[in-house]
């Protein structure tokens, strides 16, 4: 029986009746494609999964439209500026029609970001650029706006003749036309800048060219509830409204509602922003555009909270695009009161990361995305089943446990403590921007193993012995032991028995005091002094490089780094420990200087050494013997849970 | 107000040592921030020889500046942050409130090359673009 009643009921866009009222939303291109703009077979098989999630209304990831390549932001966006680019999108368009959603083609150019290829963008005034990753700007003469509107409507008719129904525009995230609704970079003096008035103009030319074009299909519009960028200058909440209701009387046919720049100085959806923080915008926008639909999604990773909301009316339609990369399954299983089931999105943007390194997105839960056209990725029935034990019940072996379960293979874990999750319930639990998020991972394997009949035997520690007491009971064994502070690193320092293990402390073995000195600046130091300081402790850390944070995500770097900022914690770079006392630790820095740091614990963080003993250990006891994740180099829970797939959908 | 933040500066030479001979940050008042402007007093800071070096310049406008960043700041920011026990630990703060704003005025390449890519991260400023 279906719980979510509202979620799932019919909608309408325009002319069109949906299905349900859940939109998957283009929320990033996924630099799938040639460079030239062409959509590759890869992106078709990603795609054709995507149209394929139950969706009502499926958006096309964004194109842009003009020759020139001025409104291209990722290097591998796809183009629609001719009609050459057409057949693939006809494709697209019956992926999307024969899993009964309604086809939406989103038209990016994205000005202030764009002209990736170029050596400049495009924006209604010469603003320079905040992030070092963008192009410097040009100002568009009035000829460039009446050529760029002319270049949307062209590609919004070509998106209709390739089978798609309607098209959606984009004027958020400090894209052009949000560009030229922000007075932080619209300066002009002419009739498109100045008063809020004029700087919409462009945007409702745009929207009257659209659907001048195709006055039958509908036309949604992306508008930005919130810049983020008002300190810096750029638009009030209430004059994004004001545009809000600009656009909602030009006649688009939805509004979907997002928040902040992708320059923007604070978070808009990261894990550290909390699950509906930004309802009220949609809230304001139903309240602002009673008469048009309002679509929303920003942090809004839950459908029963989406159920919620539009139930309440606070918005029409839910727009979800990462929970569906990190599972394509999230909408058929919570039709079918599955939601347990469920892989969630831990807003690692991991996804976005990649982007700005140019490369294809991936996503950390689900190693498939981005492989959907290598058969090789897919779980399919395995041709010989097999008794399979895995050592360690981390990311790394509950994934490929779960998956060779999946494929029939009969599966054990052992794991030497006594639950699931491995160091990543450590690091989750202490984690200060949204504990739940990744605790969802050791939840979800929780949930599957036992609904795969995974057995799990905890409390077990393998080594040479135990693995002689149960010799010959198992085809293949995978080493999935993780890693672990290198102690014996610190072999020459002195008082080194006084060094406290950053793991014993993260997982409770052990306490730390109220001085808190940690060696290891890294993700796992880091996490650790956060909580620790959020606890009450005094902390410094102490790095060996130039900066902290070297093995943290990029998109996340920052947030640490602020944190350390915000709650007060030393650091001393280009350090390493000298000698640990029991007034503190003596650290040398790069020059020779020595310093004291009085402590009551000396914690340390690092290096990690990957746990490959068993390797040499159980070589002529089993037939097969695999490792995957941190055991066979120390890294992190993407390479953790990919590496745990890919091996378990080929053994 | 330079020679206090040549002090300020000299405390954390670390911070630009990669920097190349030359390199620089303009620091200006919003008010002023324009690519064309009347003749307004700045404060350089200038990587030499010896190190990086605070003094007073004149602003008028980023089109024609020599300097690879523009560091915005509200009125009474700066003289805010100079009051502080930690002056580029408040300005750091300041980015993230809104006091003060980074402008790029060097293509990505020639930032890194100039040898600020380690600075800006530093200030919490990620060197590659970013949605957070």
């Amino acid at each position: 029986m279906n719980p979510l009643k509202t979620l799932f009921s019919p909608g309408r866009l325009g002319r069109y009746a949906t299905r349900n009222l859940i939109k998957y939303g283009a929320c990033c291109v996924s630099n799938y494609n040639t460079r030239d703009g062409f959509i590759t077979p890869r992106e078709l098989a990603r795609t054709r999964i995507i149209a394929g999630t139950g969706c009502g209304i499926i958006t096309n990831q964004g194109a842009y439209p003009d020759p020139k390549g001025e409104g291209k932001s990722y290097f591998r966006q796809i183009a629609l500026y001719d009609d050459k680019f057409l057949p693939q999108f006809e494709t697209i368009a019956r992926y999307i029609h024969d899993a009964g959603g309604v086809a939406i083609q989103q038209i990016l150019h994205a000005g202030r970001y764009g002209g990736i290829d170029l050596g400049y963008c495009v924006q209604p005034s010469v603003v320079p650029q905040t992030l070092p990753h963008f192009r410097p700007p040009r100002e568009m003469s009035k000829d460039d706006i009446r050529r760029c509107i002319g270049e949307h409507a062209d590609a919004a008719k070509r998106a209709v003749k390739a089978g798609f129904d309607g098209v959606e525009v984009t004027s958020f995230m400090g894209y052009l036309l949000a560009s030229f609704n922000s007075k932080f970079t619209n300066q002009r003096t002419d009739e498109y800048g100045g008063p809020v008035e004029n700087r919409g103009r462009f945007m409702r030319e745009l929207i009257d060219a659209v659907k001048q074009a195709l006055p039958e299909h509908p036309l949604v519009v992306r508008l930005s509830g919130a810049e983020l960028m008002d300190q810096w200058g750029g638009n009030s909440e209430d004059e994004c409204f004001e545009l809000m209701k600009q656009a909602a009387d030009a006649g688009v046919d939805m509004i979907s509602v997002t928040v902040g720049w992708q320059e923007a100085p604070e978070s808009s959806i990261g894990r550290d922003i909390a699950p509906g923080h930004w309802n009220y915008l949609a809230q304001r926008a139903k309240q602002t555009c009673p008469n048009t639909p309002i679509a929303f999604g920003n942090r809004l990773p839950s459908p029963i909270m989406a159920d919620e909301c539009i139930a309440r009316g606070e918005f029409d339609v839910w727009e979800v695009c990462r929970p569906l990369l990190a599972d394509p399954e999230m909408i058929h299983k919570a039709a079918e009161g599955r939601l347990d089931e469920v892989r969630q999105c831990i807003g690692s943007l991991n996804c976005l990361s990649r982007l700005f390194r140019d490369l294809p997105y991936s996503c950390t839960m689900n190693p498939a995305l981005g492989h959907e056209v290598e058969p090789e990725y897919a779980i399919t029935p395995a041709a010989v089943k097999k008794k399979i034990m895995v050592i360690g019940a981390g990311p790394a072996g509950m994934e490929y446990a779960i998956t060779a379960a999946k494929r029939g293979h009969a599966v054990t874990v052992y794991e030497k403590g006594e639950r699931i999750g491995g160091n990543l319930y450590a690091y989750a639990s202490r984690d200060l921007a949204r504990p739940d998020d990744l605790m969802s991972v050791v939840r979800h394997y929780e949930v599957m193993a036992k609904k795969l009949g995974v057995e799990m035997k905890f409390n077990t520690e393998a080594n040479a012995k135990f693995m002689r007491s149960v010799l010959h009971q198992y085809d293949v064994c995978i080493v999935a032991s993780g890693a672990r502070i290198d102690m014996d690193a610190y072999a020459g320092t002195e008082g080194r028995e006084r060094l406290l293990d950053a793991l014993d402390v993260a997982h409770g073995r052990k306490q730390a005091g109220k001085r808190v000195v940690i060696i290891g600046g890294g993700k796992i130091g880091l996490v650790l002094g956060e909580s620790l300081r959020k606890a009450g402790a005094e902390v410094v850390i102490v790095e060996r490089d130039k900066r902290i944070g070297g093995d943290v995500m990029p998109t996340f770097k920052w947030r640490h780094t602020t944190w350390v900022e915000e709650l007060g914690i030393a650091v001393h770079t280009s350090s390493r420990l000298k000698r640990v006392t029991a007034e503190g630790a003596l650290i040398v820095d790069a020059k020779g200087k020595e310093t004291l740091l009085p402590a009551d614990s000396v914690i340390a963080a690092g290096p990690r050494k990957a746990n490959q003993e068993l390797f040499a250990e159980f070589e002529w006891m089993v037939d097969e013997l695999h490792g995957c994740g941190d055991a066979l180099m120390p890294r992190g829970i993407d390479a953790a849970i990919h590496e745990g797939y890919r091996l378990g959908v080929r053994i | 107000m330079s020679a206090a933040w040549q002090r300020v500066l000299d405390r954390h030479a670390d911070l630009f040592e990669e920097i190349e001979e030359g390199a620089s940050v303009a620091v200006v008042p919003r008010s002023v921030v324009a690519p064309v402007c009347d003749p307004a007093p700045m404060l350089l800071w200038v990587r030499e020889p010896d190190g990086m070096t605070a003094r007073s310049a004149e602003f008028s406008g980023f089109k024609t500046l020599a300097s690879d960043l523009l560091l915005v700041t509200n009125d009474g920011t700066l003289e805010t942050a100079l009051s502080r026990d930690e002056p580029l630990a408040e300005i750091k703060r300041q980015l993230r409130a809104g006091g003060m704003m980074f402008m790029v005025l060097r293509r990505k390449d020639e930032l890194r090359s100039h040898g600020w890519e380690d600075f800006l991260e530093w200030l919490g400023m990620p060197f590659l673009g970013t949605c957070r």
